[in-house]
């Protein structure tokens, strides 16, 4: 049997699992109550998103020397999968806000960074997607990525830097129970990402490869 | 070209870095930003750090909105405990915020494999096409 089926099968015990110790075995948060729970998934996507970009970074820079198409497909699956969770991030934060700030939305650096990060790599996404398949707008496009990466500085240290309202540090707070919640979340929330990024990188593999064979069929006189 | 990359990107890194290494240090009012600037007339504000996250002991058999905060802790959070229609509302905010991350990623998840099976199928019917162009320019 293929790993990877067995891995998804894993992937959705184990988010059943974590919706239980989330939902259930948890302790409920003294001072924001139920609404803390929304912690579990946020800190976790956030750090994914982080994973993700880096990993696109890591693969343009990698394409922009070795002018491997692997390497472009690996950057383009990183953004990807960094952007959902990014999306995940900014929804799910907001209604947090909305309990324990009493406002949607605050200008606050580390909001308004994260916003800025997920915008550049919205930009580089829509240039993968609608912006042709040429050799220029890969080329662009890692440049993108590896100027927009670094920003990930900017957003994890904003809080202290420019003394934001946004929490700062909190897992090192945590009670032990909450703290092996988060963990457990933590590595759900990596598995994900591994097969999301997996089947990202396979899916524009495929597309690639049938990219060619058009042309080769074209040539040919097939088409 | 990679050279004329390079220089601006670890000019980047350092600038994020320098700033990272300075985040730990206090704040001074001579360092003071137009994002973090007290207005002229008002004292400076002293910023607390976040609360710790403390758990409260709730009994199995509470009903939804009636927590308590345990007996050792009377003072904690009050405003957390006596309101049911807060109560209710972060509930409420608590399940709109799941629902609103599972539509998400069950969206890109469909998404993904719809596009995946699409391409699968093209890459197929492709791969067969070439095959039998291939055949017949060798019949040829």
């Amino acid at each position: 049997m293929k790993p990877f089926p067995i891995f998804v099968g894993i992937a959705a015990v184990a988010l059943v699992v974590a919706h239980y110790l989330i939902f259930v075995t948890v302790p409920m948060e003294v001072r924001m109550g139920p609404v803390q729970r929304i912690f579990y998934f946020h800190v976790p996507s956030a750090m994914m998103c982080y994973l993700g970009f880096i990993l696109c970074f890591l693969g343009s820079l990698g394409y922009l020397f070795k002018r491997k198409t692997k390497m472009d497909l690996f950057a383009l699956a990183g953004a990807e999968v960094g952007l959902l969770f990014g999306l995940v991030v900014l929804v799910s934060g907001p209604i947090w806000a909305r309990i324990e700030w009493g406002t949607w939305w605050k200008w606050e650096p580390r909001l308004t960074s994260m916003l800025l990060l997920v915008l550049i790599f919205m930009a580089y996404w829509v240039l993968r997607t609608y912006g042709g398949r040429g050799e220029g707008v890969r080329r662009f496009a890692a440049v993108l990525a590896i100027f927009g990466t670094p920003n990930i500085l900017f957003v994890r240290n904003a809080v202290k830097k420019w003394r934001g309202d946004h929490p700062d540090d909190v897992v090192t707070t945590l009670d032990p129970d909450m703290k092996m919640t988060f963990y457990v979340c933590m590595l759900i929330m990596l598995l994900l990402f591994s097969l999301l990024m997996i089947t990202r990188y396979r899916m524009h593999r495929d597309a690639r490869t049938a990219q060619a064979i058009r042309r080769r069929l074209g040539r040919l006189g097939g088409l | 070209m990679k050279a004329r990359l390079l220089i601006p990107l670890l000019g980047m890194f350092a600038f994020g870095g320098a700033m990272a290494a300075d985040a730990g240090a206090p704040a001074t009012p001579g360092a003071a930003t137009g994002l973090n600037a007290p207005a002229a007339d008002a004292p400076p504000v002293e910023k607390k750090a976040a609360p710790a996250a403390q758990p409260v002991q709730v009994p199995k058999a509470a009903p939804k909105g009636a927590m308590a905060a345990p007996a050792d802790k009377p003072d904690a959070a009050p405003q957390f405990v006596r309101d049911p229609a807060l109560e209710e509302m972060r509930y409420q905010h608590l399940w709109v915020a799941y629902g609103a991350i599972w539509l998400i990623i069950f969206f890109f998840v469909f998404r993904t494999w719809r596009q995946g099976e699409r391409t699968a199928g093209e890459l197929e019917d492709l791969k067969q096409r070439l095959a039998d162009l291939e055949a017949s320019d060798d019949r040829g």
